[in-house]
């Protein structure tokens, strides 16, 4: 049993899975840190709603349809609310997650360097090496099962966070539409048109600031996405 | 990894394994004790995790992993059981890990999925294979919450950091000290600076010198073995201990913004 170079591999081999590991949750944390101004954000698009509203109601008949519009905002904000609170649970989780993967993984590591060291020497009781070696091995298993475990939920978060940046890009259209509506109601206001046109100019604003976020959590993501793949590819090699 | 036997009669064994050549040299080098009885081992300070791949290979090379039962960590630093976790995944629910009641929730840092087995301020006797192993109060020297192993049939003494060199590796001509006088230059600072309690160390050679004791063994450094159990013990008598205390003084003659 002189030959340790198949568990050199695979220390090895578990390294680079820590690497990509570390990676992929850099990735989601840029991800995760894309939003970090959204409940500023969607908490200023709150306001704004709420002072429209408060203008549609000086309008009289001229502001009826600025206020639904404004109510339908808030209908928005509150899913840009119930988006960020899922994220938060999903960062938590993401956390945790990653800390127990690289744990496994460190773990996968130091049990392949067991077996390799334990190939290259001459054992003076064999038949403890062979006990020895099989205990080692269904550790390094043990390892490997829980860190591909932790792996395949880190990266379901990440396409989870995918999921949940398409929405706010949606979000972000919808509102998009309502204030191209309010300043369509405000050409028509008369002597109320620059307050709704204000509201209308300051929404397009927060408009921006959202399709920002969600441009700088996409490219996160898609990166997560390809070092997900290179993880899967990584674990399948590994497994084989 | 090296291996010594310090005791055999029988199927009854001390082991000692350590100077690992392939240990990184940032990591501090440390000794690993395996006590067997029977059918039955107890590894004493099983080290860091960054060893455990050299000295689970090193001591499966020898001995069943199956028959390791025991586990005792004789206080919370990293470099004496950070692998307690690894441990546990290699010998699954066979293995009890014993530890001071003080840091057995300091520990889970290491290994949060197992059970330790809480030893008390005075002790405790873990059974191997028929015969007792005393574990043995050694607090504040260093740790709060430290102890010694005494096997009275073999007579050998585990001492954790009591008795820790910190010997240049082209000076370890073999796992034993040859020259007490030279060893001291080793041991000198160590203890000086690390043991916490002179009442403390007063208290344990007190103790320890009414055991039959044929062999002291540190976790780091060197083994005392005849003439030099005795030559050790009146030397650890003589230590100065505190030398960390010149710090304060130090730090206070800083300029620090003088309290109103």
């Amino acid at each position: 049993m002189k030959n340790g170079s198949g568990a050199r591999v695979r220390a090895h081999a578990a390294g680079d899975l820590e690497e990509a590991t570390g990676a992929l949750l850099g990735q989601c944390m840029s991800a995760f840190h894309a939003f970090q101004e959204l409940g500023e954000l969607s908490e200023d698009m709150r306001i704004l709603s709420l002072n429209a509203e408060l203008a549609a109601g000086r309008a009289g008949r001229a502001g009826v349809a600025v206020r639904a519009l404004t109510q339908y905002t808030r209908q928005l904000v509150g899913q840009l609310s119930r988006l960020r609170s899922d994220m938060e649970g999903l960062k938590a989780d993401t956390y945790g997650l990653s800390a127990a993967a690289l744990k496994a993984l460190q773990e996968l590591r130091l049990m392949h360097q067991a077996s390799s060291t334990a190939q290259s020497m001459t054992p003076v009781n064999p038949d403890a090496a062979e006990s020895g070696r099989r205990a080692v091995d269904a550790a390094a298993h043990g390892a490997f099962k829980a860190a591909g475990e932790r792996l395949h939920r880190m990266m379901a978060h990440a396409e989870e966070l995918g999921t949940h940046a398409a929405r706010i890009r949606q979000v972000a259209e919808q509102s998009s539409g309502i204030s191209t509506n309010i300043a369509i109601e405000a050409a028509a206001a008369g002597p109320h048109e620059p307050e709704f046109r204000n509201v209308a100019d300051t929404m397009k604003r927060y408009i921006e600031g959202l399709r920002a976020m969600v441009d700088r959590a996409d490219q996160a993501v898609h990166q997560a996405g390809e070092t997900g793949r290179l993880l899967s590819q990584r674990l399948a090699t590994a497994r084989a | 990894m090296k291996c010594v036997e310090l005791f055999r009669q029988g199927d009854h064994s001390w082991l000692a394994f350590g100077q690992d050549p392939d240990k990184p040299d940032a990591l501090i080098d440390t000794n690993q004790i395996v006590i067997t009885a029977g059918n039955e081992t107890m590894l004493v300070d099983p080290g860091g995790s960054e060893i455990f791949p050299s000295m689970v290979a090193a001591l499966t090379s020898r001995l069943p992993i199956e028959r390791l039962r025991h586990l005792l960590i004789s206080h919370q630093d990293p470099d004496v059981g950070s692998s307690v976790g690894l441990w546990r995944r290699v010998c699954g629910d066979n293995l009890s890990v014993h530890a001071s009641w003080m840091w057995t929730s300091f520990l889970a840092h290491f290994d949060g999925d197992g059970a330790f087995v809480s030893v008390p301020d005075e002790g405790s006797v873990i059974r191997l294979g028929g015969r007792e192993i005393h574990v043995l109060p050694a607090h504040y020297l260093h740790s709060p919450g430290n102890y010694s192993v005494y096997d009275p049939v073999a007579r050998m003494l585990f001492s954790g950091d009591i008795g820790a060199a910190l010997v240049p590796a082209h000076k370890r001509r073999s796992f034993f000290v040859e020259d007490f006088a030279e060893h001291v230059g080793y041991m000198q600072g160590f203890h000086e600076r690390w043991m916490g309690s002179a009442p403390a160390r007063d208290a344990w050679v007190n103790m320890v010198s009414r055991l039959d004791i044929d062999i002291i063994a540190p976790q780091h450094g060197l083994i005392f073995r005849g003439d030099d159990v005795k030559r050790f013990l009146d030397w650890l008598m003589t230590v100065k201990i505190g030398s960390g205390l010149t710090a304060f003084e130090k730090a206070s003659r800083r300029s620090f913004r003088e309290k109103v």
